[in-house]
């Protein structure tokens, strides 16, 4: 069976009361909006032409080795020692898969226009465009989730070159393997991705695991992305061994 | 002061820090009745914005409240533009480093930079050292401001810095984006770094030797969880904490 595929997908415009979206926008309290700031989002919402829809490429392999530093499976090896300290601390087989998302070059060509018109509209939108990109980006791992080879597997947190300690050198690995050309998007020298709003990441998939994120096991105190507390008593239990 | 107290001036400063444009349209039409030079006109606008930056340097306030100040300054100063002289702020070279193509961070600081009256020439995103070299000496421009979204292409702004001190040493260089910090900043060699728009205008002052003494440095102090907001202004340094 392939254990590959494309989608499109179905990623409706956030509205402007949105939690996602004002976060991005600074505001954790939807109260202290501005009446005019919140007219700004109404109308820069309405005015967004959704013809290009969101798609989305996945393809999976088996995770054949971990060791202390990296996950590997025939094709990929991935130096990135937290989630490898996770990877070995699951159970059964594990599964990698790889993925891509992209709004399209039409939404850039969308904000790139609208920053001639307004500032604070252009920014509004690149903001909306974030919010989109990343629940294309769920969406697609729920789709992945509902492939017949990972029944009874539970899958990670999804995590992307650049993140954690996984280096932004490995793009051009996970392309290669990947193809996200396919789609639309172009990999830039320095690890960047053209169109700007699309994602390249990576979910692990087993029968169980500790918990679906390494952050437990992770002392970088003051990280942006920590979804979880550190815990000292399981952050060395179990570590595999690079022989 | 209600609106019926205000002159033009005070109109058009008000507007762009209240973000109120009926008062924009108000004090334009006393520059149309020749009530108002333009000069007046841009310095009530760019104190505006001052009063904006203030008040969001102090609050750390969302950037998109400053945009719409940017916004109701550029309808402004597209009123007037024509009627000003060229380039009375200064000229910058902009654009984000090689191996970046996240520009919108960097167009927003090119419209903050034009808006203030700044002669900007933006060469764009993935720009090489080579590329802000040459537009530097084309432009006789006394500013770079370079940006990036990521930590990759860092090395190549400490590249382009070295080789601007090295062939330039007159121009000023401005850094900002995401992965720096104002430590990094004047590690890889700026002489200015900018956390975001709200900040931009002390850095500029700074460099361009306007306000030589004023200058704000931002940043999170995860331990604290606050945010820190370090301003110097004539020799004094003060410090407030923000809940992060």
């Amino acid at each position: 069976m392939t254990e590959a595929g494309q989608a499109r997908l179905d990623i409706p415009k956030p509205d402007a009361q949105d939690s996602a979206l004002l976060r991005h926008l600074g505001y954790d309290d939807p109260g202290r909006i501005p009446v005019d700031t919140m007219a700004l989002l109404r109308g820069t919402i309405a005015e967004i032409d959704m013809r290009a829809s969101p798609v989305g490429l996945w393809r999976m392999a088996a995770v054949t080795e971990v060791t202390r530093r990296q996950i590997a499976t025939k094709e990929m090896k991935w130096e990135t020692p937290v989630w490898a300290r996770l990877a070995g601390q699951m159970q059964g087989n594990v599964r990698a898969s790889v993925f891509a998302v992209t709004l399209g070059v039409d939404f850039d060509d969308v904000v790139v226009a609208s920053q001639m018109k307004s500032m604070a509209m252009s920014f509004v939108l690149d903001a909306v465009g974030s919010v989109m990109v990343e629940r294309a980006a769920d969406q697609l791992i729920e789709i992945i989730s509902r492939h017949p080879v990972l029944q009874g597997f539970v899958g990670t947190r999804r995590f992307s070159p650049g993140y954690c300690d996984w280096s932004l050198t490995a793009q051009s690995q996970l392309f290669a393997f990947l193809q996200p050309e396919k789609i639309g998007i172009a990999l830039m020298p320095g690890g960047g991705m053209r169109p700007q709003k699309s994602i390249t990441a990576a979910v692990l998939w087993a029968e169980e695991m500790p918990c679906d994120s390494p952050c437990p096991f992770c002392p970088k105190k003051g990280c942006d992305h920590r979804r979880g507390e550190y815990i000292h008593k399981i952050a060395n239990k179990g570590i595999p061994t690079d022989e | 002061m209600t609106s019926e107290d205000m002159n033009p001036s005070n109109e058009l400063e008000t507007a762009v820090a209240d973000r109120n444009s009926d008062l924009l349209q108000k004090g334009l039409e006393a520059f149309d009745r020749g009530e108002i030079s333009p000069e007046e006109v841009l310095a009530a606008l760019i104190r505006g914005l001052q009063t904006v930056r203030k008040r969001m340097a102090a609050v750390a306030g969302p950037v998109v409240e400053l945009l719409l100040s940017v916004d109701l300054m550029n309808q402004g100063l597209e009123k007037v533009k024509a009627s000003l002289p060229p380039s009375p702020k200064g000229r910058v070279v902009i654009g984000v480093v090689k191996g970046d193509v996240h520009d919108l961070g960097k167009n927003i600081v090119a419209g903050v930079m034009a808006a203030c009256g700044f002669d900007v020439v933006d060469l764009g995103l993935d720009v090489a050292t080579d590329e802000f070299i040459a537009a530097l000496k084309r432009t006789d421009a006394g500013v770079l401001a370079l940006s990036t979204m990521m930590s990759t292409p860092l090395e190549n702004m400490r590249e382009t810095i070295a080789v601007c001190h090295r062939e330039m040493p007159h121009v000023k260089i401005i850094v900002g984006g995401a992965p720096l910090d104002a430590k990094l900043a004047e590690s890889i060699g700026a002489d200015a770094y900018a956390e975001s728009a709200v900040f931009l205008l002390p850095a500029m002052e700074k460099i361009a030797g306007e306000q030589p003494s004023a200058r704000i440095d931002a940043y999170t102090d995860y331990e604290r969880k606050v945010k820190v907001v370090t301003v110097h202004e004539d020799g004094e340094k003060s410090r407030k904490g923000v809940d992060a």
